[in-house]
């Protein structure tokens, strides 16, 4: 996990570190909100007298993406967007329920002279069941579109 | 049998199916990117949502987060395989392959490309991608699903 005290950039990570990782409940104004952003109104999504909402699945890809991990900090004057995503889907979580993200770095990689990053992420309930696993590859830019390089291994490993 | 196991029992390989269209207008790029509503200083500045963030970051305009297509995609797959299904082991493998700028119209769309029993189920894989107006791509990738062909009598898939 990276430490509270570790204030390196995303971009300075190596492979078999971690983001910290991140608590959280979706509420019921949240979903909907998401839903307006989509115009997915699907009834499991807006749930019942005896039937909680089911959270949209996409809040769970926007809330598992490492930008929301505590520990995320972009240099200034770089960004970095998804250029993959494989999601596996295991089980739905419902609004409400505490649920929480882990992000383990598998693979720091360069293409074609740009920093990539890969991310093993796994969203999970208190209980430790899976929701939903994911393995998403984010590339780094700049803003004037110089070369990144690979993070280099520190002395103690 | 339900509806989606019935339209994928129906389903022609190499057949295309698309869903709604959804034009990512600033309103639901801000919802979707802009942070909780009722959050202080609403909506939070970022490359989806405040031109200064997007040309520090070396863009022209604002793009929508690769995600609201993705999820407008999966909404689609959700809706095409059955939810009971989906959260049993659905699959999702996509590439992000253009961005999507403020006020594009976005449509997700697959094409059947397998379709095996095993082991009382249904395993199916699709090609999917999402579409600007004029057919561009902005996400491609496949789908697979295992669609219980009993569902109270079918192992999990993973």
């Amino acid at each position: 996990m990276q430490p509270p005290d570790d204030h390196r950039y995303a971009h300075e990570l190596r492979a078999g570190e971690h983001y910290a990782s991140l608590s959280f409940r979706i509420s019921s104004e949240l979903n909907q909100q998401y839903l307006f952003a989509l115009e997915d109104y699907g009834a499991a999504y807006l749930g019942a007298a005896d039937r909680p909402p089911v959270v949209h699945p996409v809040l769970l890809l926007h809330m598992s993406a490492r930008t929301r991990s505590p520990s995320f900090r972009l240099a200034p004057d770089t960004g970095s967007v998804f250029a993959k995503d494989t999601v596996t889907f295991l089980r739905p979580a419902l609004v409400g329920a505490s649920l929480i993200v882990h992000w383990r770095i598998h693979d720091v990689y360069l293409r074609k002279g740009r920093l990539y990053q890969a991310l093993a992420t796994e969203v999970a309930t208190a209980d430790g069941a899976t929701v939903l696993t994911r393995d998403a590859h984010s590339v780094f830019f700049t803003r004037g579109g110089e070369p990144l390089s690979l993070p280099r291994a520190t002395s103690d490993g | 049998m339900d509806d989606a196991r019935n339209a994928v029992h129906r389903a022609t390989i190499g057949s295309i199916w698309r869903g709604r269209a959804l034009t990512l207008s600033l309103a639901r790029v801000l919802a979707f990117s802009g942070g909780p509503f009722d959050e202080p200083g609403w909506p939070q500045r970022n490359l989806h949502t405040d031109v200064d963030h997007a040309r520090a970051a070396g863009l022209d305009r604002l793009i929508a987060s690769g995600t609201q297509s993705e999820g407008l995609l999966i909404g689609f797959l959700i809706d095409t395989f059955g939810s009971a299904d989906w959260y049993r082991g659905g699959q999702l493998d996509i590439r992000f392959v253009k961005p999507v700028t403020v006020g594009d119209t976005v449509r997700p769309a697959l094409r059947w490309t397998s379709r095996g029993e095993r082991a009382g189920a249904l395993h199916v894989t699709a090609e999917c991608w999402c579409e600007l107006e004029d057919g561009e791509r902005v996400i491609d990738g496949t789908a697979t699903c295992w669609i219980r062909l009993d569902p109270g009598n079918a192992p999990q898939a993973r």
